[in-house]
């Protein structure tokens, strides 16, 4: 009757379908593709409909954001910023804003995020935008009284409030070696979780020391409560390798990184997220 | 005894639209008790990728094609009865440029690294309700909305 590997028995797979009322809506935009998953509190059509609404309102926003910041259109103010033809008061706020948190963020971790060190040159936030961007839809929905929700773009997620488990969302970790497989699962509620990895885009983040490509670590994932910040640190951790871990223990940054080899690390409190 | 195995084979596509969890996709069988639930469609692609002593069942499963734009993705999935063993995708969008900075990794990238530590994979979500998957954007989104269909539909 055992069954060989020594599996249990006990444990089904689940793949979660929403359990309540929820609205789930997939947009394409800023080159990937964001998920909004809404849970709500009542079945009632009007719920529905706004929530739609929020959703479309957030939307509308990203691809404001995503023409913004974009740097494969010459011509977004964040292009036209890195060339030097427009100075950053001749943009809207949000850039200054971005320009602002990228040079702080270049600093608190030692020049591995750098937007301005990008080989192409110009200067390139979108290292930054999309976690602040992913946040920014968070934080729209909670002000819009939707305070459960999943938000993924392109694998930097935020998860607010409750799902379906009480303990919180249930989260996995795509295995950046082994396409289709996860090498961790979370379970995490008002936090963001960002993995700067080589799963779909290949070794895509460049060492801003020396312009190679970065390839200790096949992935990094960062839980914190803001996704900026995680976003961020995913970023400048695997351009930094092997390195990251004591500088990610250090920043008492919660942090967890496949390497290149197929081992895994930890760091800070990150293991208390993890399901088993 | 062991317990039956199941293999299920799914064409994903999900993006850019609604995603609706409990719209059926057309499943199709090839042997085995499950085969008379469905009507037509592909079958051998998956067999091949899975040793034969695996195949207690083996059934098709094709999502409608909604707009996913790197190509489809088809995911096989190996159960033991309700709990899943193994999912690999079969079938990939080509690779290469991604409309991003960099690339994707070949096959042949994937399957140098992941020889070594293909033994000792964990599978999905055993126990825990996944909803969402980081560091993964088209293919998951696409994978967990049609698998969870195929599931349904297979209870």
């Amino acid at each position: 009757m055992s069954e060989p590997g020594g599996e249990s028995e006990q444990q089904s797979a689940r793949i979660a379908v929403p359990r309540g009322p929820s609205v789930v809506h997939v947009e394409q935009v800023m080159g990937t593709a964001v998920t909004f998953d809404v849970r709500l509190e009542s079945d009632e059509p009007t719920a529905r409909d706004e929530a739609t609404e929020a959703i479309r309102v957030c939307s509308e926003w990203l691809h404001w954001v995503d023409q913004t910041f974009t740097t494969y259109d010459a011509g977004s103010f964040v292009s036209r910023l890195g060339r030097g033809e427009i100075a950053v008061d001749d943009c809207p706020p949000e850039v200054a804003l971005i320009v602002e948190e990228c040079d702080w963020f270049r600093e608190v971790t030692r020049g591995w995020f750098d937007p301005w060190a990008s080989p192409i040159g110009g200067f390139d936030p979108s290292g930054l935008v999309k976690g602040w961007a992913t946040q920014g839809v968070s934080d729209r929905l909670r002000r819009a009284g939707f305070e459960r929700h999943c938000v993924n773009a392109g694998g930097d997620v935020v998860v607010a409030g409750e799902s379906d488990d009480a303990r919180g969302w249930g989260i996995g970790i795509a295995h950046p070696l082994v396409p289709g497989t996860l090498c961790a699962t979370l379970l995490a509620m008002d936090e963001g979780i960002a993995t700067s990895g080589t799963a779909e885009r290949g070794y895509h983040v460049w060492r801003p020391v020396d312009g190679s490509a970065a390839t200790d670590l096949a992935s990094v994932t960062i839980v914190h409560d803001d996704l900026t910040v995680a976003d961020v640190y995913a970023t400048a951790a695997f351009a930094m390798g092997g390195d990251a871990r004591q500088w990610l223990e250090e920043a008492g940054i919660d942090g967890y990184a496949v390497t290149a080899t197929g081992e895994e690390w930890e760091t800070g409190e990150f293991g208390r997220r993890r399901h088993q | 005894m062991r317990r039956a195995i199941t293999a299920l084979v799914l064409t994903a596509a999900a993006l850019g639209v609604l995603l609706s969890y409990h719209a059926p996709p057309p499943l199709v069988g090839t042997t085995g008790p499950l085969a008379s639930r469905f009507s037509s469609g592909r079958t051998a692609t998956a067999s091949s990728k899975f040793p034969s002593k695996y195949l207690g069942r083996v059934a098709v499963a094709r999502q409608p094609k909604i707009g996913y734009s790197f190509g489809d993705v088809q995911v096989s999935v190996v159960m033991r009865g309700r709990r899943i063993v193994k999912v690999n995708f079969v079938q990939m969008p080509p690779s290469g440029d991604t409309g991003g900075l960099g690339t994707k990794p070949t096959t042949t990238d994937i399957s140098n690294y992941a020889a070594p530590i293909l033994e000792r994979e964990a599978v999905v979500d055993q126990g825990i309700r996944l909803e969402t998957v980081s560091g993964a954007t088209y293919t998951y989104e696409a994978f967990v909305g049609s698998l969870a269909s195929a599931l349904l539909q297979a209870r």
